[in-house]
């Protein structure tokens, strides 16, 4: 390179230019990268919604199998209307919060032990995986028997397929918070509950979160398999009843509803994580 | 006999080791939670140790928005905060690079002048044991065991090029050169207060 250039590139432009520039493409470029996020997060629907208003438009697929997408429209707001909407989802949210409290509460319980002793893990561990491994769905018959089909079989079926994936990342999460912040704690003479309120809890945040929702995931997905087989309300009901009548429109109503408070209810969740961790601010977008 | 850890002596490890979901304050503040003292004087206890090394308006930031140097300045604070007889430093500059090593250092001697207590630290630099220890002992490995002791008497504050340290650089240099050549460590005692 030679001097000159040397010079002009070591020069230091008018600062207040160069900060004024700085901000206006820092403003840009957040923008422009929000847009860019938006656009991917519509490629999908983009891509299938032109296809499944084409295809049933050509009669690609009988009507009973795949309804029309103003056809599924008309009859969310007929729903929605009517009230059946809501009192079918409310019977699901309930059993949802029901069972997805208990097992997240009996599982964050349960992991904080497993992950904080050595021996509790040694005993209940193999207990454990052996339950876990039998899913949601195989439980029914069992609990049929044993509790009935009423609201209690529901719940705990909910609770026992929140239970498991919360049990395993607190667990997991408790035992790798790192050793040398734990002796840190030491140093300072921590009691069992300090270390547990400043460092344990604290340093595994992220995956008991990441139990948490996947705990409710799960739950949503035992409860449509509860609701399959044993129920004559909820959003489960309302899709092995649709496709019995070959109402596809309403199954597909149920499937829209279900997604769309499983995507809020994971928000919600993720909010008060990113609260829990206002300290990574900075790092997380 | 020494069992098991105690607030009579502090300890500041090779890397920080803050928190990293709490703030310098809060980190330091830590230190204190089991200290015979009233709300009041821990918070004067924390803004005071923040102080002495030199973090004033960084005590209500996060251990990710601080440089290495600055970290390793507040868990010195933290070390401090309990006041203990002893501090323990565990190659506490080890980690830093060479500029921000040599000013810790100075800021190492006027916090030891300010608190005058027993500083113990493990190095494997020869110029930072000459530099801040009253007397550096020289380990020899397998077994661990006392190589030699070398006493510094020059005055302080002390500047790296004075003679006398020098001399008792070489010294210790030679001195590791006999010891064998698979890391002897050198851990120099900062003087009683």
């Amino acid at each position: 390179m030679s001097d000159a250039a040397l010079r002009t590139t070591l020069e230091p432009r008018i600062p207040a230019l160069a900060g004024l520039r700085r901000i206006s493409l820092r403003i840009g470029e957040a923008a422009f990268r929000r847009l860019v996020k938006l656009g991917w997060l519509l490629i999908l629907p983009a891509v299938t919604l032109p296809i499944w208003i084409v295809g049933t438009g050509h009669g690609w697929l009988p009507e009973q199998i795949l309804p029309r997408p103003q056809d599924v429209l008309h009859t969310l707001r007929d729903m929605i209307a009517s009230g059946e909407l809501a009192q079918h989802a409310g019977y699901s949210l309930r059993r949802v919060a029901f069972g997805f409290a208990i097992g997240a509460t009996a599982g964050l319980i349960a992991g904080s032990a497993m992950g904080l002793s050595r021996r509790v893990d040694d005993y209940v561990r193999p207990l454990f995986t052996a339950i876990a491994q039998v899913p949601a769905l195989a439980w029914i018959p069992l609990a049929m028997l044993l509790l009935g089909i009423g609201e209690g079989l529901k719940i705990v079926v909910i609770a026992k397929a929140a239970f498991v994936p919360v049990v395993m990342n607190t667990s997991a999460g408790i035992a790798n918070v790192p050793k040398a912040f734990v002796e840190v704690g030491e140093t300072f003479r921590f009691t069992p509950l300090q270390m547990l309120r400043h460092v344990v809890l604290p340093g595994s945040v992220p995956p008991i979160f990441t139990g948490l929702r996947y705990g409710l995931t799960h739950a949503w997905i035992a409860l449509v398999s509860v609701e399959l087989l044993a129920s004559s309300e909820g959003l489960g009901y309302l899709l092995v009843w649709g496709r019995q009548m070959f109402w596809l429109d309403t199954v597909l109503v149920a499937m829209i509803v279900i997604g769309v408070i499983g995507f809020a209810s994971d928000k919600v969740l993720a909010v008060i994580e990113a609260r829990l961790q206002r300290w990574r601010i900075d790092d997380v977008r | 006999m020494i069992a098991g850890t105690s607030l009579d002596r502090g300890i500041v490890f090779q890397e920080p080791r803050l928190f990293p979901w709490a703030t310098v304050s809060q980190n330091v503040a830590l230190g204190l939670k089991n200290a015979p003292l009233g709300e009041r004087a821990k918070r004067e206890a924390v803004a005071a140790h923040i102080a002495l090394v030199g973090l004033d308006g960084f005590a209500q930031a996060y251990p990710h928005q601080l440089s290495g140097g600055m970290a390793q300045r507040a868990a010195i604070a933290r070390g401090l905060v309990n006041r203990p007889r002893l501090l323990l430093l565990d190659e506490p500059f080890g980690a830093l690079d060479a500029l921000t090593r040599a000013r810790l250092q100075v800021e190492l001697q006027r916090i030891w002048a300010h608190e005058r207590i027993t500083m113990i630290l493990v190095t494997h630099d020869v110029d930072e044991a000459v530099l801040l220890g009253d007397r550096v002992i020289v380990l020899a490995p397998r077994p661990g065991r006392v190589s030699r002791i070398f006493e510094t008497s020059a005055p302080r504050p002390r500047s790296r090029t004075d003679d006398d340290l020098v001399r008792i650089r070489n010294a210790v240099l030679r001195a590791l050169g006999d010891a064998g050549e698979d890391g002897p460590e050198a851990a120099p005692i900062g003087g009683l207060g």
